[in-house]
């Protein structure tokens, strides 16, 4: 299927109303991770909450649960580096005799191998009818909490498995960085690839966190050119999809670009989409060798909502 | 102005069309080592001007640079290059895809394949359209349609490809297009790859089609009406100038190295890599000399280092021109170093003295010998060993003809230098490099801090000219601005070498940083030379023994990769011993970092004894302070 | 000849960061200057110095304003005064968008003109005759020496919510148009008419938006342009840039500088344009630059190419015979861009749609090679 170049911002008020044919939620160890489950009602017969095999025993991963299954959810276990699981829920799609499917993702607490495994399904699926498939990306915010204090250097840099092309070596690299409180090593990464380098971060709708990480990242914002600094807001995601998505458009026709999300969910998601949507986008990831312990998130009461299409 | 932009962005050939390298090329001695008809392997770290050389040799920048400089090396050069590119970021994906497809043997082996191949295959049509640009279009037009309907047939192309060069290229960018769709298909399993018929284009190895395609063009263009063409021997020769073999897959520089042995009328290879070149198969080996010649781009000898400063300084003057407008000689812009002064203050005043009349004016030299004696005890006890009293009177030559004298001279001055004096015998303090007065600046230290690597000096340059707003500023100030930007430079070259995303490896349960080995290395030179107890002749070298714990060698390579490790003795570069028993010294660009003496130490030591002593540096978590 | 030089900057949709209608445009009043590039007024500034951009006249087809905000008024005006003086213009001669009149009665329930009669005494331009007669009777002529402009209010009529839905040209204005045009005796050189409002079907807008808002009974505004010899239609409102030619007259589209308002939807981006006209004639050449947010400006790349034409002489047919008379004439195989240009220099003023029309002719007896980005002719070669 063909993503829909045009996304939109949606109000959940916009979508209580809706017949989903599958809501996917997650369940792990932060609090937000249920906060739209909890809050708001949704209509489906196909509702499922992906629960984390890898932190089965803590404290608000087993409150999560026993959220969603009040709420109707189905729990399935799967662990959050795997993407088998979430393939075979949506194998499980019927889409005969219909024109249009209408799906609801929460993704705020989901990882990164999950929500792309659901772009790359529905990006090379192959169906005889033609049916507009309607994904709604929902995340809820969460409170600002302040970066870790070790720093594990970033080990793993490299493409994405689905996300990138093989691309020859004809036009240099642009590598556009999603900034968060992974501190990036600005000098070695643009030295190792030879970039032109641009940021992206948050505005001062997030003041706290954008503060923080450009504390974080201070040593990067000083060198990279203050034309390459983007910023964006949680209240606008399509105007981020707009913008990285023109400013990949042009920067290809001299650039073969990386962009290495490393902030929020929602840049991410966009990365995803763009890379989908756009020829030579390579996502790469950006990650310390192993991670610390599981932290857990508080929502604000914030959810921001897009709506994506695929059509055929 | 973006200060660390100038200092680090400012000179990368690798991001620069071929036109724009001929438009910034200055002229290296090195390079006429390249334009031999013979096979070369151009090596160096990175930063040492391989990716400019190489792109130099092609027909669209050798006419930029003729129409600049008036030269004639586009008729001389007695071959036509092909300059391949690649780079990290293609060697990610691609080890990324074989990494994910490891299953199907095939199809990783013919992907990769088919790349390089369509690589090889757009640069050499690239190469072609510049061949042609020089043919008068009358010419052009009576051979093209036949030219083109060649390739399509070698390179097995689409006949409905239109017969354009320009359309040739595209339908390239159309088959990498299709290898990416085969990869997604797979990937998603809409195409069962161990059953799947590949088109034959993906069992062709590039070679031969591309002969097939440059034996065309010389059919059908050889002898037009071009002075580039016309000035070439028969059958022409072609340079295949494959840039950084380091990050080419193994199968490639088997195939290389093997084209390297096998002397082949029609082409020969310029290729470049990092200084030390890893090769397990020895039975491929291609032997130095008979089947190619290397061309070493870095300071191993005080040849290299004089055309090195010649290099500099045409650079340099003609970087001051465009910003003075006017010739300035940048020994006179930059002073000379603190050592080189001392020793033509020494020179003046001694060719003055009267032999003995020493009791108003002491010689310089002196001085500093008697001064470090004071408060150096292992200096002092060393003179004595030497039968040299210098808390009693001596007198200028004596000293002079002393045969310790050269020897140990810089070592003195330097020491004198950076110990405090306070010193009451119980082994000598450092004091510390803030309350010093400079001490590292001046043409010759600038210079050899450079280490060989152009985009470093033009870093300095271009930072020292930023800074430089009249010619006649006060000297001290100036000084103290060059010293104070070189500390930095150093400070920032060793944390952005640290911050490669190769840096860090596990060692046991600790992760080890290229900071932290570096940072044991130098200071272990540094106490051998300062902190230590004198001695005439200071370690500040290293053996890479077997002793060493192999996962460190991956840091090394990646030292030497970068610049950080120089390589002295180069007689294998390619050997299946890599970096073992090989010796090394720092490059001096870390050497105000260390406050260590910007002079060549003979004595070496062994790495793992280096380390060992050094332990809990090493061990240490490094903060990267840039 | 000299040709007239004619930027064309519209639809800023200009406003507060604050501003009610919520972040809809790249140009805000309360934006700093730096970043040069996100910043698409700054930009383009730097790029009409860079290249050196000179023109005559500064047109502006109205929504400079956002949702009736003031300050995108007042700073969005600022704006275009601003690129005056950069491109050395004579004049600025800007119409009124649904934008900038308060139809929803926003600021003042009893005047919808009331920002756009009290902001500057040159908006939306510097003539008080004219002015005054662009508000009375809905249009006015202006006389600029060898240019002759017609510019007509499309939204005066646009009193309210429910008016503002469309708008319309009554018999009655068409008549008084008719009246004054037939009362000039004098010669121009140039003539150029300008609205907001397009005045015919705009096709191919994007799946969301229905064409409802073209100008009632436009054809009947067109019909009478043509017969005063008026060489260009430029109007703006709707944010995807396109030349069309309706019976002879070239109407352009000029789509948004700087809002994102259905760029998106329509695959578009923005644009700014020169138009360079012929004298006398309905000839010449638009070129178009592209913003991308944070890179600039170049010249465009996305649905309207970097330079179109409208006014070629001869037929698609007729043009194709000569182009392969002229090869087999010759004994020519194949030729160049540049060659291709030059031999055939009115090729470049046949419009967008004749042109794909003229390829398809052409490629009865010639392959096309075309820039893969941009669609330029790279190559022509007969085929045998």
């Amino acid at each position: 299927m063909r993503l829909n170049s045009v996304i939109e911002n949606v109000l959940i008020d916009d979508i209580k109303s809706l017949e989903f044919d599958l809501i996917l939620v997650s369940s792990g160890y932060e609090e937000r991770a249920s906060f739209l489950i909890s809050n708001y009602r949704f209509n489906s017969k196909n509702k499922l909450a992906l629960s984390f095999k890898n932190y089965g025993d803590i404290k608000e991963r087993l409150k999560n649960d026993g959220i969603f299954l009040k709420n109707g959810y189905k729990l399935i276990q799967s662990h959050g580096d795997d993407d088998s699981v979430i393939l075979s829920v949506l194998e499980n799609l019927n889409f005969r005799g219909k024109n249009g499917l209408n799906i609801l993702i929460d993704y705020s607490s989901m990882t990164r191998v999950w929500y792309s495994a659901i772009l790359n399904y529905f990006r090379w699926l192959e169906v005889d009818n033609n049916i507009v498939i309607d994904i709604y990306f929902s995340y809820s915010l969460a409170k600002f909490s302040p970066p870790p204090t070790d720093h594990i250097p970033n080990r793993h840099i490299g493409p994405i498995k689905g996300f990138y092309s093989i691309a020859l070596p004809l036009k240099p690299t642009a590598l556009i960085i999603g900034l968060g409180y992974e501190k990036i090593r600005a000098f070695g990464l643009t030295e190792f690839l030879d970039s032109e380098t641009l940021v992206f971060l948050t505005d001062s709708s997030q003041g706290d966190f954008t503060n923080a990480v450009r504390k974080e990242n201070y040593e990067l914002l000083k060198i990279v050119d203050p034309e390459n600094i983007f910023n964006y807001s949680f209240d606008n995601i399509v105007q981020l999809h707009h913008v990285l998505f023109s400013l990949c458009e042009k920067l290809t026709e001299k650039f073969r670009i990386i962009i290495a999300p490393c902030g929020p969910k929602p840049f991410t998601l966009i990365s995803l989409l763009n890379s989908i949507l756009l020829k030579d986008i390579d996502i790469w990831r950006i990650s310390p060798g192993s991670r610390g312990l599981p932290e857990n998130r508080i929502p604000t009461g914030k959810t921001v909502v897009v709506k994506t299409k695929f059509l055929v | 102005m973006n200060e660390y932009k100038t200092l680090f962005d400012s000179f990368n050939a690798r991001n620069l069309t071929l036109r724009q390298v001929a438009q910034g090329f200055v002229n290296y001695k090195k390079f006429d080592e390249l334009l031999v008809n013979r096979n070369s392997l151009l090596m160096g770290p990175r930063g040492c001007g391989k990716t400019t050389l190489l792109k130099m040799l092609t027909i669209e920048a050798l006419l930029e640079y003729q129409k600049i400089n008036n030269s004639t090396l586009i008729y001389d050069l007695p071959f036509i290059s092909i300059y391949i590119p690649t780079d990290v970021q293609w060697k990610m994906e691609v080890d990324l895809f074989k990494k994910e497809f490891s299953k199907y043997s095939e199809f990783i082996e013919l992907v990769p394949n088919v790349l390089v191949n369509t690589n090889v295959f757009i640069q050499t049509i690239k190469t072609f359209v510049s061949l042609i640009d020089t043919i008068p279009s009358d010419e052009v037009n009576s051979n093209i349609k036949l030219f083109i309907d060649d390739l399509k047939r070698i390179w097995h192309l689409p006949d409905s490809t239109p017969s354009s060069l320009y359309a040739i290229e595209q339908e390239f960018y159309n088959r990498l297009d299709s290898v990416n769709v085969l990869i997604n298909k797979t990937r998603n399993r809409r195409v069962e790859i161990i059953t799947y018929e590949y088109p034959d284009y993906y069992y062709q190895e590039f070679l031969e089609p591309l002969r097939g395609a440059c034996k065309a063009f010389e059919q059908y263009f050889g002898n037009s009406n071009s002075l580039v063409i016309r000035s070439k021997t028969r059958p022409i020769k072609w340079a295949l100038c494959f840039d950084e073999l380091e990050l080419a897959p193994t199968w490639l520089q088997t195939k290389l190295f093997k084209f390297f042995r096998s002397k082949d009328q029609d082409f020969i290879f310029k290729l470049t890599s990092i200084p030390i070149l890893e090769f397990t198969s020895k039975e491929h080996l291609p032997s130095t000399g008979s089947d190619f010649s290397p061309i070493l781009l870095w300071l191993y000898t005080n040849r290299h280092e004089k055309e090195w400063e010649e290099f500099c300084k045409t650079l340099i003057i003609s970087k001051l021109r465009k910003k003075f407008d006017q010739e300035i000689d940048p020994e006179n812009l930059l002073g000379n170093s603190e050592y080189e002064r001392f020793l033509r203050i020494e020179h003046s005043l001694y060719n003055d003295l009267k032999i003995g009349d020493l009791s108003n004016q002491k010689s310089i030299l002196v001085d500093q010998f008697s001064q470090l004696a004071k408060k150096d005890s292992s200096f002092a006890e060393y003179l004595v060993g030497k039968g040299i009293d210098l808390l009693k009177p001596i007198s200028a030559d004596r000293l002079e003809d002393s045969e310790i004298h050269r020897k140990i001279k810089s070592i003195v001055y330097y020491r004198n230098f950076y110990l405090s004096s306070n010193d009451k015998g119980k082994g000598s303090r450092r004091r510390t490099r803030k309350i010093k007065s400079p001490f590292v600046y001046g043409w010759e230290n600038i210079c050899k801090i450079a280490d060989g690597n152009p985009r470093l000096i033009i870093g300095i340059i271009d930072q020292i000219i930023l800074n430089v707003n009249n010619l006649n500023q006060l000297p001290e100030v100036f000084i103290k601005f060059q010293s104070e930007l070189l500390f930095q430079i150093s400070k920032r070259y060793l944390n952005l070498w640290s911050t490669h995303p190769d840096a860090n490896i596990d060692v046991v349960s600790s992760v080890i940083s290229l900071k932290s080995f570096i940072l044991s290395i130098g200071n272990y030179f540094q106490s051998s030379i300062l902190n230590g107890s004198f001695t005439p002749s200071p370690t500040g070298t290293f053996v890479v023994n077997d002793k060493v714990n192999h996962k460190y060698l991956d840091l090394i390579v990646l030292g030497i990769h970068l610049g950080a490790f120089i390589l002295l003795d180069p007689a294998e570069n390619i050997s299946p011993d890599g970096v073992l028993n090989k010796k090394f010294r720092l490059s001096f660009v870390l050497y105000p970092y260390f406050l260590l003496p910007i002079r060549k130490e003979e004595k070496s030591n062994v790495l793992s004894r280096i380390i060992s002593s050094n332990i809990e540096v090493i061990n240490k978590q490094v903060k990267l302070d840039l | 000849m000299e040709e007239l030089k004619i930027a064309v900057v519209s639809d800023l949709h200009c406003n507060h960061s604050r501003s009610e209608g919520g972040i809809d445009t790249w140009l805000l009043s309360d934006n700093m200057r730096r970043p040069v590039h996100q910043h698409p007024v700054q930009s383009l500034i730097d790029l009409i110095k860079k290249d050196e951009l000179k023109v005559d006249l500064l047109i502006c087809p109205g929504d400079i304003s956002n949702r009736t905000d003031p300050q995108g008024l007042i700073t969005g005006w600022s704006f275009l005064e601003e690129l005056k003086v950069s491109f050395y213009a004579s004049h600025l001669i800007a119409t009124l968008g649904n934008h900038d009149v308060d139809s929803r009665g926003i600021h003042n329930k009893y005047d919808f003109l009331n920002m756009p009669r009290n902001l500057k005494d040159n908006f939306p331009f510097e003539f008080p005759l004219e002015r005054k007669s662009f508000i009375a009777d809905s249009f006015c002529i202006i006389d600029l020496g060898e240019i002759l402009i017609f510019n007509f209010n499309s939204v005066h009529s646009h009193t309210n919510k429910l008016s503002a839905e469309e708008s319309i040209i009554s018999d009655d204005i068409l008549e008084n148009i008719k009246n004054e045009l037939g009362y000039i005796k004098k010669e121009y050189k140039y003539k150029i008419a300008i609205t907001h409002h397009h005045p015919i079907k705009h096709s191919n807008v994007g799946f969301k938006y229905k064409d409802k808002d073209s100008i009632e009974k436009g054809d009947k505004l067109i019909d009478i342009l043509i017969e005063f010899n008026f060489q260009i239609f430029i109007h703006g409102h709707k944010h995807e840039p396109k030349l069309t030619i309706y019976n002879g007259l070239p109407i352009f589209a000029s789509g948004s500088i700087s809002s994102h308002m259905n760029i998106m939807e329509t695959n578009s981006k923005n644009n700014f344009h020169i138009v360079e006209l012929a004298p006398s004639e309905s000839r010449g050449i638009i070129r178009s630059w592209d913003y991308t947010y944070g890179v600039g400006w170049s010249p465009s790349t996305s649905k309207i190419k970097s330079e179109i034409g409208f006014g070629a002489k001869a037929g698609v047919k007729d043009y194709s015979k000569m182009i392969l008379d002229h090869f087999i004439f010759h004994k020519l195989e194949r030729m160049n861009n540049v060659d291709f240009i030059e031999t055939f220099p009115d090729f470049k003023f046949f419009p967008p749609i004749d042109k794909d029309k003229l390829f398809i002719e052409l490629q009865a007896n010639f392959e096309i090679v075309q820039e893969y980005s941009s669609g330029l002719i790279k190559e022509i070669i007969k085929t045998t």
